[in-house]
């Protein structure tokens, strides 16, 4: 969206950890677009946030939209991706699940961003179903091979619009 | 009551996978365990082969909250290792770095894992709702720290700029000035932590243990570099951690438990707090004695204490750093060089979590072995000592008071588990 006066201030932020195989995906996809990107647009940033907690709702504040890159448990196959925005999914909170627990992450900044009504109004989520995240540089094949599309789609998404 | 049974499978709040396991027959405690199903075990196969430049950007990784400090540890090992004298102004900037990452991690703790607990809201999310303006200064404080690491590192979940003999990138007078008067105003914040944290009612528990924490000799405060001392007596040199972690497995843990002078010792900011209480600052010394924190104090519910105690401190530090830093003006320097291509070396840090260690052997630039010794891994048979101590003076209580009192002894350890990885769990409707 682009207004008269000013260009929508966008963030895209890649979460995961690069020494967790395919967590790193995000990591990834940002590399890539931001050699491409080069130079940056004054009105986007990219941010390679690593595996941050509750401080990302904080990150996000103040952008117009923020498109997320991350490992996601989507109960696909493995490198299959989606693109979603946080009204046509819902995030389990894994520090209110029991039978996993992590640290507070992505699920748990959103839902204390919202309490506290300081979400971007645009948050949107590409999710990449990882075949490992056991310690191990790398990323599987199936992951590596989905790279190439999501980046297209995000570029799109970032400077066709 | 004469049978309990406790099953707490992943535990809320805590950093990673923890369980507890506890079993009372007929009022006598059979099993009192804290079960730890993942450790970061691959710490050696993934620094091996690898140039030492690298290593404090991978370790860096291995933590999300203490990204500061495992880089922090990991340069320490190698300049070591290879005779790096870093600069004066390197101290500086590493230092304020590190004092952003102890803020950070302490505020998220306090605020966001413990404060709960006590002020009946089952996380801070509802808290959000019920006491904005707690959850905002806490995020407010955050923010700072956060600002505070991106202006001198890069950002804090990523410290770039940190490299073997110095930094590749410096903050601008003008971010030093604007960060010096965030701090100032944020004296505010910590005076209103403070008086949170003095309404809260913390449960009445001793057990005195063994103290661990590294000790400068130059009147600083804690944190990087210093000899390993303990309240029971006894200085170390940081190389000879070995001979004070004593690492040995147990059966129900992949994590290795430690042990120096006694069955157990404890690290971390109460440990610091037993250890450095008269290095601390004036002002977060007036916070210790409002809050009734006095050395040695053996309540590990206190460690949040401490914690808070820390927070005044490392707010007014960096005031001072900042102050430092502006006076002699910060030049580009290139990073001190090497004076040798392989050798051994250990690195050790006060991190959030207690005394971290890191030890690498290089050769020709390359590193060939290398062990990391993390606090949580330390604190474990603590931990487990301190639940066999507890569990006998709640038995009168129900069920679920008993678990709610084991899992807040457990979350004030603040411990660490697992290593961060942030898989989205995603639902479609």
């Amino acid at each position: 969206m682009v207004t008269q006066d000013r260009l929508m201030k966008i963030l895209v932020l890649a979460l995961g950890n690069p020494l967790r195989g395919d967590d790193g995906v995000g990591c990834a996809v940002l590399a890539g677009l931001r050699e491409t990107a080069v130079p940056y647009p004054p009105h986007i940033t990219f941010l390679d946030g690593g595996t941050p907690g509750l401080e990302t709702a904080l990150t996000m504040q103040g952008y117009d939209k923020v498109i997320v890159i991350d490992a996601a448990n989507l109960g696909e196959r493995p490198g299959s991706w989606r693109r979603f925005s946080l009204a046509e999914a819902s995030l389990v909170q894994q520090a209110q699940m029991e039978g996993t627990l992590h640290d507070a992450g992505f699920a748990e900044a959103v839902a204390l961003g919202a309490a506290l009504d300081i979400l971007p109004p645009e948050i949107i989520v590409y999710g990449v179903q990882p075949e490992t995240i056991a310690w191990e540089m790398g990323l599987s094949t199936a992951v590596q091979s989905a790279i190439p599309q999501i980046s297209q789609q995000i570029w799109a998404e970032l400077f066709d619009a | 009551m004469a049978n309990v049974k406790v099953n707490v499978h992943h535990l809320t709040r805590v950093e990673g996978h923890g369980n507890i396991v506890v079993d009372v027959v007929n009022g006598e405690l059979k099993q009192c365990d804290l079960q730890i199903v993942e450790t970061p075990r691959f710490f050696e196969a993934m620094l091996r082969g690898k140039p030492y430049q690298n290593a404090s950007h991978i370790t860096s990784r291995i933590c999300g909250i203490c990204a500061v400090g495992h880089a922090t540890a990991s340069l320490r090992a190698t300049e070591a290792a290879l005779g790096v004298e870093p600069s004066e102004q390197t101290k500086l900037l590493r230092r304020l770095n590190f004092l952003g990452e102890i803020l950070d991690s302490h505020v998220l703790h306090a605020y966001m894992l413990v404060a709960p607990d006590f002020l009946g809201v089952p996380s801070v999310i509802p808290l959000a709702n019920t006491a904005p303006d707690v959850v905002l200064r806490a995020l407010r404080m955050k923010k700072l720290a956060g600002d505070l690491c991106q202006a001198i590192a890069g950002r804090h979940t990523h410290p770039i700029a940190m490299t073997v003999g110095g930094f590749t990138h410096f903050p601008t007078a003008n971010q030093l000035y604007e960060l010096r008067d965030r701090f100032a105003a944020a004296r505010d914040d910590v005076a209103a932590t403070a008086d949170l944290f003095q309404t809260l009612k913390l449960p009445q528990f001793e057990r005195e243990t063994e103290y661990i924490a590294l000790r400068r000799d130059d009147g600083v405060y804690g944190f990087i570099d210093g000899d390993i001392v303990s309240t029971d007596g006894g200085v170390w040199p940081a190389s000879a951690y070995q001979s004070i972690t004593n690492e040995y497995l147990v059966p129900h843990s992949s994590a290795k438990h430690a042990q120096n002078q006694r069955e157990s010792y404890m690290v971390g900011a109460l440990a610091r707090f037993n250890v450095n209480h008269d290095l601390l600052h004036p002002v977060a010394k007036e916070v210790a004695a409002g809050l009734g924190l006095k050395p040695k104090a053996t309540n590990p519910y206190l460690i949040t204490v401490a914690q808070v105690v820390e927070i005044a401190h490392c707010v007014e530090e960096a005031i001072q750093l900042i102050d430092a830093l502006l006076a002699r003006e910060i030049a580009w320097e290139e990073p001190a060089l090497p004076s040798r291509e392989s050798g051994e070396g250990v690195g050790a840090c006060e991190v959030p979590r207690g005394t971290l260690f890191h030890h690498y052997v290089i050769e020709d630039g390359q590193i060939v072995g290398a062990n990391c010794v993390i606090p949580t891994g330390q604190n474990l048979a603590n931990i487990e000592l301190d639940m066999k101590a507890l569990v006998p003076t709640l038995l009168d209580r129900t069920q679920q008071q008993i678990t709610h009192s084991l899992e807040m002894l457990v979350r004030a350890y603040d411990p660490c588990i697992s290593c961060s990885t942030h898989l989205l769990d995603v639902k479609f409707e």
